[in-house]
């Protein structure tokens, strides 16, 4: 595939309408959106369970392509099926691809994701993290950064901190499935698209994690979903790169980290997280993008 | 014809083989294991081209792959057991909501806790009211019997429902019996490829399983109705399988029922040696017979009304139970006759459960309970097998 | 309805959707708040507001971008991120 230059690029062809029942200024819808541009028509969506899942309400659906909503743990495994029964058909162009939220897929769904990633099916697994579970309003999940309050994870008089946990490394655990696994943002659409299309090229499991801004759950100005998204790269709480062999390829290196405070000003849910909380956030995003300036360009997992 | 010694596990390899199941997810349990691992032999070989054989991680997985592979019309066969079954619970309703033929075999064994590797029927009784067509079959010929006619009738048009073949765990699934294997011409002339209208394909972009709001009544009526259909396609099917076969199956499996004053109602293995106590109980003269059920959903309330509504005392032995009520088919049974001008007593045995072995004396003495019932006027609900070894 | 007298509709019943991209139709106009306004004098044609809409509201067409206000929910992204202020903002029944 031709990689893309700039946004003057990208297709002019859409196939995904309005009309649907997600929130305005929806990431992941806009993920889906433009994914679609690249994948086109001959494509299943294999979706879990979650906001992505209203997109289709009967008997209208904004999709111009195929879609399948099994259940919230099995999107891999679903995807794997769809795969193997087209090709068993001797359908091999149309591509299956995943369209997951993080719960779905660090948490619940993530015995049937690595066993379709060991495996190598020929699946592209696109993670819409937005950081919670957030169609039933946001709570906890093993993706939810440290120092964010979710519905779950409140603050209180005992736990000023909100999340406690720190987040999984799902793209090193995913790298080590020797795969391909990179990082994307709503903010980077050439970035975005061009790794989905390096995905699709690829004949075996690809896995790209976008971080899905959410309006509703992170409490912010709907029309700050892009705005917000680049400021996530460029403080590096969400960094742009990729795994490949193992190999680690820093997408987007910056010689300045932004602090992390022009980033949480502007969501709700890092409202009155305490000046130690914002502090040991900072560490850790500090720390990966260490880690990650270190191994640029090396063996990462 | 040429019979071949197989186990129940091997009669349903078999079955998904002579289909020509182009996916078999799995995943390996006991009793069930043999069965795939026979598949995964065959198709290491060579023997089963055009077959996808795909070693899942979990069964939960194995029917969420056999859903993404019906949904694009793919043909699919898998097998299970027990927990696994269980594991599968959400997902069979998904698969059924879907109306995706798939077919698989449940090898039966009784559910934790306490651990038991042996067979009773509550593992597949659980999945009941998933929407699945649920087989019961007595022996490893009406094993391979029953998934050639499963997938003929989930694929009829008026059906499209996934169907379970169940067998008793060990008794069938670990014993040779002779069988008849057809040749795969045979299985072709009754069984065609499978070429759905309702699902995905190359220029046909739908939507599978989108959220619905005032509809939902509607699509689980026609999931009933598609269900009450099958009952009509299984007796359609006879025809096109004795002419092929040479064997005709009913809706239900009536043992010398013609002059039959006691009933016992069976399921399974158990019913060949009920059928066995039955002859001895006739040279007695006891006029005792026996019916079995074999298809469970839909439930075939005319013939399980019409073989049993002479009787003047019914015994249904269930190898399940549903704590806190009793056995699952007894209120069924009840249920079935309870509009009859003329009702039969029926009294409710749970027997046989984690495998305990039914004997010939044991089906004697639950008809000589029944016939007690029968002069005191009074049913029962009994528990056998209680005594502790 | 008596059972036997409820209609079987063959894959007529059965819960899929088989008509691609028919949410266009669907109005979430009423959603807004606020709706987007374009000014084509201010326009460069750089696309950022069509590549950005989450609701695929904004077609590209030669002349630039065409606003769907059947589709758009207003939240306003293409005139937050137009570089050029040729997108603005009008409170919707001003």
């Amino acid at each position: 595939m031709q990689e893309f230059k700039s946004l003057k690029d990208i297709p002019e062809q859409d196939y995904f309408t309005g009309g649907s029942s997600t929130c305005a200024g929806c990431g992941p819808s806009l993920g889906l959106k433009l994914a679609l541009k690249v994948l086109g028509p001959e494509t299943i969506i294999i979706n879990s369970a979650g906001c992505m899942t209203l997109l289709p309400l009967y008997p209208n659906t904004p999709l111009k392509a195929s879609w399948i909503h099994n259940a919230i743990e099995n999107a891999a495994s679903t995807a794997a099926g769809a795969r193997h029964g087209l090709d068993m058909l001797g359908d091999k162009d149309m591509n299956v691809v995943v369209y997951a939220g993080d719960g779905a897929t660090y948490d619940i769904g993530f015995a049937s994701l690595s066993a379709a990633a060991a495996k190598n099916e020929r699946i592209i697994y696109i993670c819409y993290n937005n950081q919670s579970y957030g169609n039933t309003g946001f709570q906890w999940s093993t993706a939810t950064p440290y120092g964010s309050e979710t519905k779950t994870t409140p603050r209180g008089k005992e736990n000023p901190t909100g999340t406690t946990v720190v987040n999984k490394d799902m793209l090193k655990i995913m790298g080590a499935h020797r795969v391909y696994a990179a990082t994307a943002s709503l903010a980077y659409p050439v970035d975005f698209l061009n790794k989905l299309g390096r995905a699709k090229e690829r004949d075996g499991f690809s896995y790209i994690e976008l971080l899905g801004a959410c309006t509703a759950g992170w409490n912010y100005d709907p029309r700050l979903t892009i705005k917000i998204s680049k400021l996530a790269v460029r403080c590096g709480m969400w960094p742009l790169y990729e795994i490949e062999h193992g190999m680690l390829n820093l997408n987007k290196d910056f010689s300045e980290l932004k602090p992390v405070d022009e980033f949480l000003n502007m969501q709700g849910r890092y409202r009155a997280l305490p000046p130690n909380g914002v502090e040991r956030l900072q560490g850790l995003i500090n720390e990966h993008w260490a880690e990650l300036k270190e191994y640029n360009g090396q063996r990462y997992v | 014809m040429k019979q071949t010694l197989v186990t129940g596990n091997e009669a349903a390899a078999w079955g998904a083989r002579l289909v020509r199941a182009k996916y078999i997810p799995n995943f390996p349990i006991t009793p069930q294991t043999e069965c795939i691992e026979t598949l995964a032999r065959w198709s290491a070989d060579g023997e089963l081209p055009g077959t996808y054989f795909d070693r899942m991680e979990s069964e939960h997985s194995v029917m969420s792959a056999a859903v993404g592979a019906a949904a694009v019309g793919t043909r699919v066969f898998t097998a299970t057991s027990s927990q696994g079954l269980l594991l599968m619970h959400e997902v069979l309703y998904i698969a059924a909501g879907m109306r995706l033929p798939i077919v698989m075999a449940n090898i039966s064994r009784g559910l934790s806790a306490p651990v038991t590797l042996w067979s009773d029927h509550n593992d597949f009784l659980d999945q009941r009211d998933s929407g699945w067509l649920m087989f019961h079959a007595e022996n490893n010929q009406e094993v391979l019997d029953m998934v050639l006619q499963a997938y003929r009738i989930t694929e009829d048009p008026r059906v499209l429902l996934p169907a379970m073949v169940n067998m008793d765990g060990y008794v069938l699934s670990f014993t040779d019996e002779p069988i008849n294997i057809p040749s795969p011409g045979q299985v072709e002339e009754f069984l065609p490829g499978y070429d759905p209208a309702h699902t995905i394909a190359h220029g046909r972009p739908i939507t599978v399983g989108p959220p619905v709001l005032d509809e939902y009544s509607i699509f689980k009526a026609q999931n009933h109705v598609a269900s009450r259909n099958a009952l009509a396609v299984i007796e359609e099917v006879q025809d096109d399988f004795e002419r092929i076969f040479g064997r005709r199956y009913h809706l239900v499996d009536g043992f010398m029922l013609e002059d039959a004053e006691l009933v016992l109602v069976t399921q399974g293995s158990m019913s060949t040696t009920a059928k066995a106590a039955i002859l001895e109980m006739r040279d007695e003269g006891i006029k005792v017979g026996l019916l079995r059920l074999r298809v469970i959903r839909p439930w075939p309330n005319e013939a399980v009304a019409g073989a049993l509504k002479d009787a003047k005392a019914i015994a249904v032995i269930d190898r399940n139970v549903a704590p806190g009520k009793g056995g699952i088919m007894f209120p069924e049974i009840i249920e079935t006759l309870y509009n009859l001008d003329r009702r039969p007593l029926v009294s409710g045995f749970v027997v046989g459960l984690g495998g305990k072995p039914q004997t010939e004396s044991k089906v004697k003495e639950i008809t000589h309970k029944l016939m007690d019932d029968l002069a005191a006027g009074r049913p029962r609900m009994e528990w056998n097998d209680l005594e502790e070894t | 309805m008596r059972e036997e007298e409820i209609p079987y509709k063959g894959i007529e019943g059965i819960p899929i959707i088989r008509e691609p991209g028919n949410a266009a139709k669907v109005n979430r106009g009423s959603w807004r708040l606020v709706r987007p306004v374009h000014h084509r004098d201010k326009c460069t044609r750089c696309k950022i507001c069509y590549i950005y809409c989450p609701d695929a509201a904004i077609n590209w067409t030669p002349d630039g971008p065409e606003i769907n206000l059947t589709s758009c929910k207003g939240c306003m992204i293409c005139a937050e991120e137009c570089p050029t202020g040729a997108m603005t903002e009008e409170k919707e029944g001003a």
